[in-house]
């Protein structure tokens, strides 16, 4: 026996370590993340810099820099955005605080109406706005005939508008979870210095509740800076970004792919920025909160509490309308595109006679789509839980990339890095199938590294000590224990994956088309009865989706 | 039925060694306990043996084998867990026979030995019930039956007691050890808890600091410290600071000095120079009257009454404190604070060490040491 006093090299040590079964599940998701994720990110940057002859320049973004038409587009995607998240702001904080501190009825109906109108795709509320406020909608129709005349939903106040709606749940629903867990003797400590109840708002609570309420406002803000259809539908003349960067890329005239990606590198950019600024600002005001007391829920006396139930109930139902609106509408009789008075089932038995494809192809994709990333979303998970190093830490921030990549920008970034050799893939339904996952793969690797800390590691030990391999354990007790908190995340990515338009719109081609690209479609044709009835399949299987999860989970708080 | 040898194992964490140079050999069927404040490394020197963690240095083998390199579900251990790690979508049977399923035992084979094992800790009547409600001793006999049922070369406890309630973890500790001795399995076992390490275990190693500090049966660690941390550590201890001089190179002996009152000793190894003598609150002598030349004269600052035992806080003149402790003192013969007494530190039963309190340059009984291989 003698004594070594060398430390054994790094592959020595690492040797047991590595090379087992979750050694190779790490190296096959980051082949993927390469293939997937970097590499076209780096194809998306490396055709930004070389003009129409292959040339290496500048010239696009000095083009980007200078042409005003480019510049608007920049400027409007800021403004849009920062008006939803602000007008979201101000509804949203009311709004939660209104439902976690009185007893304001129908909470419940109220929080999956909310939901509800979170998970549609924005592009479908922006569709139904048109129905009711466009140039021919029934409400313009309708005011006109008493003789009132209102600007129509079409332009930049349109998008705000839609946005807004839209996107408030977010705000709500970070800002509800922030006030139920507050330390009320916070408030209470303020109260017993004399601040008077809106003082106390203003100085302790709010402040209290920034850190979570700036992350809902990023969410808005990403969401509306990203978004492609609803500026599509109904901004008109209005363009922003993601549309313009679309438009570059998918011209009649051949398109000009330099262009589109240097638009890409652009959103990128500025959604980069933004992510960090709101890191930035919160690692500066974020307090340690032990809530130990949380807030109690304060009785009103029937009259206000009416008031605020009525308020609340009419914010949610003006955010519902698009939906109620659209399945109306599926339903109404029409001739051809043009509707009549009275009801039938016209519009249904035209798209099943029409685009029966559109379905099936939504539903296989999606379905197959939620499978790998149920499955490649728990083995991630476990990788960075259980398994942390350099190496996982570094997978970890590139799966941060799918959050400041748009739609569209994934979508162009995967066609120039897979329309020519070594890999093609432009044209099938794989690459779909692909930017689906890399686009909704974050939620289902959230909810599911959120389970695993919860979980007791010395199980999966136990198991292994008792003869049973790492891999096989993992399926037999680990995989098995996570489900349930999996779920949760799972159906957030399958309900996102249904609705999928921005990166779908740019990856499709006839065959592959799905539901909401055919939506889209038909909107731009004018058929507004089969669109509607489209958008009802869509919102029929998010509603049963989200109806089962909240059951399933035992009707526990959703989170979104 | 397995022994296992450790030689020169270190374990890093980052920069800082969670096990430190570990060399000695644990004898088949031993009941082997790893000692030591939380930090110390037990754990990890037991995830090691595990196979959870491998050590950068040093080899390990269960009998002859090597296993370094074989991975923990072909090593062949049953580990108890200090949260029970019970699975809990598996009914009580099903935990149990979870270890045989994987070795592809029969159906009926299966049957019999999950029985016997859930009949051996006590829980045989409960075998369909879900794990999950059930008490926190209950589900650590689940754990316990499930380590043993596959009939394990090595058993393996993590602090397998300290989430149960004081009364039950007296008796669980007891069934532990019988049902040790009866499987005749050699056992690892863990724990922060000395009362528990000297209760149960054949061996004890102390460690502290990634180090093995010493290895001895439980008396021989008690009584016979091989330095200040396990003196402390174990039981209580009283440190005064002595000297030591005119060292006689020929009968091994010097004086030890104590205020002003000297003794001759013989030293295990030669040393001069201040020392650190440990005495055990229960071999110091007090008395209101001086007995003889080497007590030293103090004064009684607290007196605790604990049942069982007098325990006296006193003062002596230079103003180190002591603690002593006196058994079964009828209550009318008790002494008070603020009396002068004179103390017997007993020299002859107490550990000396050198001016660190690394070494140890007196111990009382040096014969019966069978520790084993020493590290430190």
């Amino acid at each position: 026996m003698q004594a070594k006093t060398i430390q054994a090299p790094v592959w020595k040590r690492l040797s047991l370590q590595v090379w087992d079964f979750w050694g190779w599940v790490t190296l096959l998701v980051y082949v993927f993340l390469a293939l997937f994720i970097v590499y076209p990110l780096f194809s998306l940057m490396a055709t930004s810099f070389y003009d129409e002859n292959g040339v290496f320049s500048f010239q696009n973004y000095i083009d980007f820099a200078t042409l005003k038409y480019f510049r608007n587009a920049l400027w409007h995607s800021f403004a849009v955005s920062g008006l939803a998240t602000f007008f979201a702001i101000l509804i949203g904080v009311p709004m939660a605080y209104v439902t976690t501190r009185y007893n304001v009825r129908f909470k419940g109906l109220m929080h999956i109406m909310i939901i509800m109108s979170l998970v549609s795709p924005p592009f479908i509320g922006a569709y139904s706005w048109i129905l009711m406020l466009g140039n021919n909608g029934f409400i313009t129709n309708f005011l006109r005939d008493i003789g009132i005349h209102i600007k129509s939903i079409y332009g930049m106040h349109g998008i705000v508008f839609v946005f807004t709606l839209q996107l408030y749940p977010h705000i709500y629903l970070y800002v509800s979870g922030a006030l139920k867990t507050i330390d009320t003797s916070l408030e209470e400590a303020a109260e017993s210095l004399g601040m008077s109840a809106w003082k106390r708002l203003r100085t302790v609570t709010l402040p209290l509740i920034f850190p979570t309420l700036s992350a809902g406002a990023l969410m808005v803000f990403m969401a509306s800076f990203a978004d492609f259809g609803t500026p599509m539908l109904i901004g008109q003349g209005y363009k922003t970004l993601p549309i313009l960067a679309y438009e570059q890329f998918i011209s009649e005239m051949g398109g000009n792919a330099a262009m589109a990606s240097t638009l890409s590198v652009v959103l990128i950019l500025c959604t980069t920025m933004i992510l960090f600024a709101q890191r930035y600002i919160v690692s500066r005001k974020n307090y340690a909160m032990s809530g130990m007391r949380t807030p109690k829920v304060k009785q009103l006396r029937p009259l206000p509490k009416f008031l605020l139930t009525l308020g609340a109930l009419a914010v949610v139902s003006v955010s519902i309308i698009p939906q109620a609106t659209v399945i109306v509408t599926s339903f109404i009789k029409k001739k051809g595109p043009v509707f009549h008075k009275g009801f039938s089932l016209d519009s249904y038995r035209e798209i099943l006679f029409r685009v029966p494809k559109a379905i099936i192809n939504t539903y296989t994709y999606s379905i197959l789509s939620i499978v790998i990333m149920v499955v490649v979303g728990m083995l991630v998970a476990y990788i960075l839980v259980r398994r942390k190093s350099k190496l996982t830490a570094a997978m970890d921030s590139i799966l941060m990339l799918p959050y400041v990549m748009p739609g569209t920008v994934l979508g162009i970034s995967l066609i120039i890095a897979f329309n020519k050799p070594p890999i093609v893939l432009t044209g099938t339904w794989i690459i779909l199938v692909i930017a689906y996952i890399v686009r909704k793969i974050p939620y289902t690797i959230r909810s599911s590294t959120a389970i695993l800390h919860q979980l007791d590691r010395n199980v999966e030990e136990a198991s292994i000590s008792l003869g049973v391999p790492p891999a096989k354990t993992f399926f037999k007790t680990t995989a098995r224990l996570m489900v349930p908190g999996v779920a949760s995340g799972a159906i957030l990515s399958w309900v996102t994956t249904i609705n999928e338009l921005s990166s779908t719109i740019v990856l499709y081609f006839g065959a592959t088309a799905t539901i909401s690209v055919t939506i889209y479609s038909e909107v731009f044709t004018s058929n507004y009865g089969t669109g509607a009835a489209l958008a009802s399949i869509l919102s029929l299987t998010t509603l049963v989706s989200l109806l089962i999860a909240y059951f399933v989970s035992g009707r526990k708080e959703m989170n979104v | 039925m397995q022994s296992v040898t450790f030689e020169h194992v270190t374990k890093y964490f980052g920069q800082s060694k969670a096990v430190n140079d570990a060399h000695f050999k644990i004898e088949e069927g031993e009941f082997f306990t790893l000692l030591g404040p939380s930090g110390c490394g037990k754990t990890t020197l037991l995830r090691t043996i595990a196979g959870f963690y491998k050590q950068e240095e040093g080899n390990l083998y269960f009998g002859d084998r090597l296993m370094n390199d074989v991975p923990t579900h072909n090593r062949d251990i049953g580990m108890v867990f200090q949260n029970y790690a019970i699975f809990p979508h598996m009914t009580v049977f099903e935990n149990v026979a979870y270890g045989l399923r994987a070795r592809k035992v029969s159906k009926k084979e299966i049957e019999e030995r999950v029985m016997e094992a859930l009949e051996m800790v006590e829980l045989g009547h409960l075998r369909d019930r879900a794990p999950s409600n059930m008490s926190g001793g209950q589900q650590q006999r689940i754990a316990l039956a499930r380590a043993i049922v596959i009939r394990p070369s090595l058993l393996l406890m993590d602090e397998p007691l300290s989430n149960l309630d004081a009364k039950l973890r007296i008796k669980m500790r007891s069934d532990i050890r019988k049902l040790q001795k009866d499987l005749n399995i050699t056992t690892i076992y863990v724990t922060h808890d000395q009362e528990e390490a000297l209760a149960v275990s054949d061996r004890i190693a102390v460690l502290s600091e990634g180090r093995v500090q010493q290895i001895g049966l439980p008396h021989e660690i008690y009584s016979y410290p091989s330095n200040r941390f396990v003196a402390n550590f174990i039981g209580t201890s009283n440190f005064v600071r002595g000297t030591s001089g005119q060292y006689n190179a020929a009968t091994g002996s010097a004086k030890i000095g104590v205020q002003g009152m000297s003794k001759t000793m013989k030293l295990t190894s030669a040393f001069e120079g201040e020392v650190l003598i440990s005495v055990r609150p229960e071999n110091i002598g007090v008395s209101v009257q001086r007995g003889h030349e080497e007590e030293l004269a103090g004064e009684i600052e607290t007196v605790t009454f604990l049942g069982e035992k007098v325990s006296y806080g006193i003062r002596l003149v230079d103003g180190q404190k002591l603690e002593a402790s006196v058994h079964s003192v009828e209550p009318r013969r008790m002494l008070r604070e603020k009396m002068s007494v004179f103390v017997d530190l007993r020299l002859d039963r107490a550990v000396i060490f050198d001016e660190t309190g690394k070494e140890a340059v007196y111990r009382a009984s040096q014969d019966d040491s069978s520790a084993g291989l020493e590290t430190a």
